[in-house]
């Protein structure tokens, strides 16, 4: 459980950041998860924190904050899909290791259960 | 058709800068790849009628492809991921697939990681081959 909390607020944050950036400031998609990630690298963490993993939670979370506002309309979507990013992270991290692009696929199918949920909801 | 090789030639060039710069130079995977795109942003912004936003994200995706491990995919497979990412990514864009919902997150990277995946399955497939 706390592990996955710890995943969630990474993965949260990154999206939330990455989506203020986008509406907020009108920033690119590409300039606004670029940014965030390459800032985040430097942010020291204590010794006893899972930093790497902390860091592709929060890099993962930026591309689903890519998404256009068509699809996260306020804060409460991003919780949601933040929910769902750090759960499918923590089930398909295993089989995804090593493979460029794991964290966009994660951000990539936590984003569509999120379109599928509203859509059938 | 110089679209299509001008997006296969920004992918190649992303993943091999990213794969270079973090398994020679030892650079943190994370902060390669976005540094990498960030300076590619700041050339757009420079040069806005060659590099276009949508060659932006192709460099964004190339930078995921280079991101691979040794242990997966060696260099020159990376940057055959890499084309082959970039000619999925020029499919998509094609039939409108990128613009589903004005854009779905992660979808540049799950095309990279599709593209690592295919590329891995055919050189274990290869490998069975040339044993039996």
């Amino acid at each position: 459980m706390k592990l996955y909390l710890a995943k969630f607020g990474a993965f949260y944050l990154g999206c939330l950041a990455c989506y203020l950036l986008q509406t907020e400031a009108h920033f690119g998609a590409v300039l606004s998860s670029a940014l965030l990630g390459f800032l985040v690298t430097f942010i020291p963490f204590p010794v006893a924190i899972d930093r790497r993993g902390l860091l592709i939670a929060f890099f993962a979370g930026t591309f689903a904050g890519m998404s256009s506002p068509e699809i996260i309309h306020h804060s409460g979507h991003v919780f949601l899909i933040s929910l769902l990013g750090a759960g499918i992270y923590l089930l398909l991290k295993p089989y995804f290791n090593g493979f460029g692009g794991k964290m966009g696929a994660i951000a990539w199918i936590s984003t569509v259960l999120f379109i599928l949920m509203q859509v059938f909801s | 058709m110089i679209d299509l090789a001008l997006i296969l030639f920004t992918s190649m060039i992303a993943a091999h800068f990213t794969y270079f710069l973090t398994h020679r130079f030892r650079v943190p995977v994370i902060r390669a790849a976005s540094g990498l795109a960030l300076l590619f942003v700041g050339l757009g912004s420079l040069f806005p009628t060659v590099l276009s936003p949508q060659l932006q994200a192709v460099f964004y995706m190339g930078c995921f492809v280079g991101m691979s491990e040794p242990s997966r995919l060696k260099e020159a497979k990376v940057i055959l991921a890499a084309a082959v990412a970039g000619g999925l990514f020029f499919f998509l864009r094609s039939f409108g697939i990128m613009q589903i919902k004005g854009g779905i997150g992660g979808t540049l990277g799950g095309i990279a990681f599709l593209s690592c995946l295919l590329v891995y399955w055919a050189q274990i497939i290869l490998q069975n081959r040339t044993r039996n």
